[in-house]
């Protein structure tokens, strides 16, 4: 939430993307063999995001492409350690 | 000979394709300018040199301060070379020949470094797709900044010699590194390019330190080449880096604020969203303004972005499995993450940073400042996944199809970049960049040039107050107005300052020549001389009713009626003309020299009071004070002040109070106060000003909260709940201690002090005497209210209040239009009639008068000093050894004050030298508004030097980094020289 809007008053609108990004980062820390899910979810909405963009629905477009963006992006840093350990990722 | 042609085909191969983008581009015979970069700098590069390595711009007169493009010394020397052999167009072509072939094949090298070397065909792929992307062909080449240039065609190569450097720590790579930033310098006009480059060098270095993890010792390794590099680097550019940080922090905060830097960078962050930064797209140009076509927004075209961007991610995913490319996937994020700015996910932090340092307002384009770091570690990824792709439709679907596919895909990557290879990439809606300067502007140029007059500035008209221009010549011409390039004679008056005192009185030079004030020879005479005019030239060739240019309103004015003034005035001598041109020249009796004797001046406070108002009511020599500042010495001298706030309408009856109230609660959000106040919210929020939306937002809250209480208490008999007033006061509390003069709110203080003095009354009727008088106090101290009211009698309800500050005790006089002399006016409560004495004491006083039919009326307070001395003396002899250095001799028989006619700025310094003692003079102030003035408080007969002082931090950073430059020279002969025994 604080990474998204700061400190300070959220309408509920506001709160459903931070909510799946902290569900999304659980998932990648306490359930790793769940990653892999949560790569595939995010790819999904990144297509989505280029279908809906073709239709020229920006807007949503971008709703489906911040959300697979950062889903995507908190997988990716959920394989920090397993690559600093070994330089790279063995198996998704 | 095979392997020789394989060796250099690379190189020969990004030649080709620079050299055919180059042929396209130039095919017309005509040279690239306009937009920010004003006429090509290749078209006088001895004038842009010339005036570059100093950083008081002295030929933009008068005088202005710019120390970041001093890093353009070493491009321009070189370009001044080349000048001497060879045309313009040559030059430029030339040079984006180079700059194109760069792009490529350093991006080869360094995809090399990645990939391995037996993958040159991939590598050359790499190279391609960095110098065809959407970015490089909205975001470098149309945009059109060089700096922007420079930064892409560098970027691979420092990449690559500082990742050798900090993989094999050869201290020849830092060397290379070093001198390649030497080279590329000019890219540092923009200090963007310099957080770039280390955010870079930081993101290469961090990947060799912890991708994988090999230990401290090797982390402590590496953090040392990183640290040994930026010392290094920071040593050598010593030249510019140290006058652009001493400098910078005094000049940006006068252009920009952070209510600015946020709002810019919020309104972009909704043209960085996911979509677009993910395609490298920049949807203003591509999609809104249309600059390239309506072909880009038709669905192939919306298609074919992705196409390059789907294989970069499958680029990620199989680079993230190879140790040597899964920090390459890091970066790319991180650029990602960078580049789209505030926009969502994760964009908080970047306006939390905003928020907390005024300084980080230099990346407030983050997309165009340090978006180039997508396509650098996207080119290495596209080739990764097309390498994948490759392989993998090989094994499923055979050779020819999957080499088909490739072909395809790098089809598309050509398709969409189209505009890169006919030239279109520099197409402005309506304007071409290609220009050719009409000859009448050389011909003037030499004909000035062969007056060989010393000093004065040439003055451009029409003079538009602002910085573009738009002329109509064959190819046309849109762009920064470029005539101190094209004269080279003396300094042009040509474009605004960007520091917004100078600019109100530049503004003086296009409103002398709108009737009323074209009709008062004197006052237009006056002008001129302040400014140091010694030519006029009149620009008949000006696209003047623009209204791209210059607004709905046209703001300039026509050439045709301006010549009709100048044609009438007696102290003009027209000389020649040149085509559109027209040259005048003011006679030399009436020609008033840089530096000067004022012997007739007063101090004037000018408050906010426009300049044309200052000018008529004082027309002496104009001293200003610098703000909150006491001088016993001006007190002696004749004085006017003007209000600082133009005019406040005060009506604070309780009748006026009440039916606002009833009109809220009877309209709600249609009433005019709470309309208003909706609208103040709405437009921060439009435009991204967190702060001010914030403060709109209290505001409604707050509002909304004590109507409330009034309706329950007042109307409806119910006891005051402490509660809500808490909730009340608390939220007045957030208000107050927020509303800055730093805020862009203040622009609505009118409506602020409506709505508050709402609430003073509620909370009157309330009882609340204590928060009336906090919200008073507050209103006071804020200016929003004066410090008293009238309500003696009905007359007075209606009144606009002027605030003085009084310097001195005296006796005063009111000065003010004629129009005025019927008015009831009041100083503090007492009435006067202009022209009447006032004795007055020191300190803060008001001014009121019943409002009237014309309400753009000044009135301003004069001190005529009976005591005051006149000066009297001579200016022996004035020498001008550079732009930023004058020496001469003068004479003063009393005390005296003197002007020098360059932008006001505290690094200008006057020192007199007398019998072998020399003293630098302190009394410094601003003079007619703009300019230098000094209080010379001694007689008799010296010589005097007059010297921009900052100019020697770039002497200073010269020699420490030619010092640098030599002891790095020296440790690696010393390595070398080692490595051979």
């Amino acid at each position: 939430m604080v990474l998204d809007f700061g400190f300070g008053a959220y309408q509920f609108k506001q709160t459903i993307q931070p909510f799946i990004f902290a569900i999304s980062f659980t998932i990648c820390i306490f359930y790793p063999n769940f990653r892999k899910y949560n790569i595939i979810t995010a790819l999904i909405l990144l297509t989505l995001m280029i279908f809906i963009y073709l239709l020229n629905s920006i807007e949503i477009s971008n709703w489906f492409g911040s959300l697979g963006f950062g889903m995507l992006f908190i997988a990716i840093i959920s394989y920090l350690p397993q690559i600093i350990k070994k330089g790279s990722i063995e198996k998704y | 000979m095979f392997t020789k042609f394989k060796k250099v085909f690379p190189f020969a191969l990004f030649s080709i394709l620079g050299f055919l983008i180059v042929l396209f581009w130039f095919k017309d015979g005509l040279y690239y300018g306009g937009a920010e970069v004003g006429i090509s700098p290749f078209y006088n590069p001895e004038r842009n040199l010339n005036i570059q390595r100093f950083i008081w711009w002295a030929d933009v007169a008068p005088g202005v301060l710019i120390p970041q493009f001093v890093n353009a010394v070493p491009f321009y020397f070189i370009l001044s070379l080349l000048q001497k052999i060879s045309s313009p167009i040559f030059i430029q072509a030339f040079l984006f020949f180079w700059l194109i072939c760069l792009m490529g094949f350093g991006m080869y090298l360094l995809t090399l470094s990645y990939i391995g070397k037996e993958k040159k065909f991939y590598a050359l792929l790499a190279g391609i797709f960095y110098m065809f992307n959407s970015y490089m062909m909205v975001e470098v080449w149309h945009r059109f900044l060089y700096t922007g240039i420079f930064l892409a065609a560098s970027f691979p190569i420092l990449a690559l010699f500082w990742k050798k450097w900090i993989q094999k720590g050869t201290f020849l790579f830092l060397t290379f590194f070093l001198l390649t930033n030497l080279f590329f310098s000019y890219m540092y006009g923009n200090l963007t390019s310099f957080i770039a480059v280390w955010i870079l060098c930081f993101l290469i270095a961090l990947a060799e330190m912890i991708f994988p993890w090999q230990g401290k010792k090797m982390f402590l390794v590496i953090s040392y080449k990183f640290i040994l590099g930026l010392f290094l680097f920071l040593l050598t550019n010593l030249w510019w880096l140290l006058p652009v940080l001493q400098v910078s922090t005094e000049v940006l905060p006068q252009q920009h604020n952070i209510e600015d830097n946020l709002g810019t960078l919020i309104s972009i962050s909704n043209q960085t969203i996911i979509p677009f930064t993910l395609q490298y797209a920049n949807p203003f140009y591509l999609f809104h303004t249309q600059e390239f076509g309506k072909i880009y927004t038709t669905f192939i075209f919306l298609l074919l972005p992705w196409i390059p961007i789907v294989v970069i991610f499958i680029g990620v995913f199989f680079s993230l499995k190879n140790k040597s490319l899964a920090a390459v996937v890091f970066s790319y994020l991180v650029a990602l993450i960078i580049a789209k700015g505030a926009a969502s996910p994760f964009g908080y932090p970047y306006i939390w940073a905003f928020m907390e340092n005024f300084f980080i307002g230099i990346i407030r384009n983050p997309f165009e400042k340090l978006g180039v770091l997508m396509p650098l570690f996207g080119s290495i990824l596209f080739v990764v996944g097309l390498e994948n792709l490759f392989l993998f439709s090989k094994g499923k679907l055979g050779n020819s199809i999957s080499r088909l596919l490739v072909v395809s895909i790098l089809l598309s990557v050509f398709i969409y970049s189209f505009p890169m290879i006919t030239g279109r990439v520099f197409n402005k809606p309506g304007q071409s960049l290609k220009v050719k300067v009409p000859s009448s502007y050389q011909q003037a140029d030499e004909w000035l040039k062969l007056q060989k007059t010393k000093d004065g500035n040439i003055l451009h008209l029409p003079f538009s107050g602002g910085d573009v221009a738009t002329y109509n010549w064959d190819n046309g011409y849109h762009g920064v107005e470029i005539n101190e390039i094209l004269f080279t004679a003396l300094p042009s008056i040509t474009r605004n300052s960007g520091i917004k005192r100078f600019d109100e009185t530049l503004k003086s030079l296009t409103y002398s020549f709108v009737s009323p004030y074209s009709e008062n020879k004197e006052q237009m005479l006056r002008v001129f001389q302040n400014f140091n005019v010694r030519y006029i030239v009149l620009h008949k060739d000006i696209n003047w009713n623009d209204k791209d240019t210059y607004g709905e309103n046209g703001e300039l004015l026509n050439p045709a009626k301006i010549e009709s003034v100048l044609n009438n005035l007696d102290f003009l001598e027209k000389k020649q003309q040149f085509g559109q041109l027209v040259i005048y020249k003011i006679l030399d009796k009436d020609y008033r020299a840089i530096f000067s004797i004022s012997n007739n001046n007063q101090v004037v406070y000018p408050g906010q009071t426009d300049i044309m108002k200052i000018i008529s009511l004082s027309n002496k020599d104009i001293i200003t004070p610098l703000a909150n500042t006491e001088n016993d010495l001006l007190k002696s001298k004749t004085q006017i002040s003007f209000p600082y706030k133009k005019i406040q309408y005060v009506e604070s009856s309780p009748s006026a109070m009440i039916a606002s109230i009833n009109d809220i609660f009877a309209n709600q959000s249609q009433s005019p106060l709470i309309k208003k106040l909706l609208e103040i919210r709405n437009y921060f929020y439009s435009i991204g000003y967190i702060k001010s939306r914030e403060l709109a937002e209290n505001l409604i809250l707050s509002t909304q909260k004590i109507l409330l209480i009034y309706q329950q208490t007042v109307s409806s008999k119910v006891p005051i709940s402490n509660l809500q007033v808490s909730e009340y006061e608390s939220l007045m509390e957030k208000i107050m201690g927020k509303y800055s003069k730093e805020l862009s709110i203040r622009s609505f203080d009118v409506n602020i002090k409506d709505v508050l003095m709402v609430h003073s009354f509620i909370l009157k009727e309330l009882g609340n005497q204590a928060m009336v008088k906090t919200i008073d106090e507050f209103m006071i101290r804020e200016e929003l209210l004066p410090v008293y009211r009238e309500k003696s009698n009905i007359n007075e309800i209606l009144r606009e209040v002027f605030k003085f500050k009084v310097s001195q005790d005296g006796k005063y006089s009111l000065l003010a239009d004629s129009s005025l002399k019927n008015v009831d006016l009041k100083i503090n409560n007492e009435s006067i009639t202009p022209g009447q004495y006032l004795e007055i004491k020191e300190g803060d006083y008001e001014i009121s008068r019943i409002l009237d039919t014309d309400p753009k009326n000044d009135i301003a307070l004069g001190l005529n000093n009976a005591n005051e001395a006149f000066s009297s003396g001579e200016i022996i002899g004035l020498k001008k050894d550079s732009p930023v250095s004058f020496k001469g001799r003068i004479r003063l028989d009393k005390p005296s004050f003197v002007f020098f006619a360059q932008n006001y700025n505290l690094g200008w310094v006057l020192t007199l030298f007398k019998e072998n003692k020399q003293t630098e003079v302190k009394d410094h102030f601003m003079g007619n508004l703009y300019n230098n003035a000094w209080w010379i408080n001694e007689t008799g007969e010296f010589d005097f030097k007059i010297e921009f002082k900052p100019q020697n931090n770039v002497t200073t950073g010269i020699i420490l980094s030619l010092l640098s430059w030599i002891g790095i020279l020296a440790i690696f002969c010393y390595l070398q020289i080692r490595k051979k025994t």
